[in-house]
């Protein structure tokens, strides 16, 4: 009920342009091929990279 | 009026999504910072459970001024600290100082479904109101009328203002208490 809540108000949001929805990189996991993404010491995010090993 | 309610960075469940404050942005993406590794932890649990992220169109301005300061108090990441800096050419460094700090920001978000809310004036007047309800900074208050506009009232924040507006989840780790007991030493 919650997500469906969040979803509903941020769609209606989207649609009069108060919010700009942008997916998660459009890239992530469209090939399943996962590099390690370091952004710093200590922090590692998975971030999925199309085409590139 | 009951105040919010906070939340560790361990809890489960986490939210469908949030609202980020800036602070913890800068505190996840620099490493000097002293809550980098419980805030790196938690954004890498959001990025795990594919938690959406709901921000202003401000936070990108916010987080130079965060950053900046980050840098100048803390020192550089560890991927340019160890770059001998040019005395001479002090200006050009700092551009690739904050250039790399404006690139974290840019990947970071890039890695979370993301929704950029714009400040306008319906936001703006609720924003003032809550300024005077909770006695908030102006930031602050847009980071709340942020939260109630979109009805994502769970807020990632490490301010100790945020704990007075009632109905808004604060995740916050207990950090602002335990940056009071540290004033307090």
């Amino acid at each position: 009920m919650k997500k469906r809540n969040h979803a509903t108000r941020l769609d209606r949001l989207r649609k009069t342009g108060e919010v700009v929805h942008h997916k998660r990189d459009a890239k992530v996991a469209k090939d399943g091929r996962i590099r390690t993404f370091r952004l710093a010491r200590g922090i590692k995010l998975e971030k999925a990279v199309k085409g590139e090993r | 009026m009951a105040p919010a309610q906070e939340h560790m960075f361990d809890e489960e469940p986490l939210p469908e999504a949030v609202v980020l404050d800036c602070d913890f942005v800068v505190n996840v993406l620099h490493e000097n910072e002293d809550f980098h590794d419980e805030c790196a932890r938690f954004a890498g649990r959001l990025f795990d459970e594919r938690v959406g992220i709901v921000y202003s169109n401000l936070l990108r301005i916010e987080f130079w001024q965060g950053w900046r300061r980050a840098v100048n108090l803390r020192g550089l990441p560890g991927e340019m600290g160890g770059e001998p800096i040019r005395i001479r050419h002090v200006a050009k460094e700092r551009e690739k100082w904050y250039a790399l700090g404006d690139e974290y920001l840019k990947l970071f978000l890039s890695l979370f479904d993301r929704y950029e809310v714009r400040l306008g004036t319906r936001l703006l007047n609720q924003a003032v109101k809550l300024m005077g309800r909770h006695n908030l900074g102006s930031r602050d208050a847009c980071l709340a009328a942020i939260a109630f506009h979109t009805q994502v009232l769970d807020v990632v924040s490490l301010d100790q203002d945020f704990l007075r507006v009632d109905r808004i989840h604060v995740w916050n780790n207990d950090i602002p208490a335990r940056r009071r007991a540290a004033r307090r030493r």
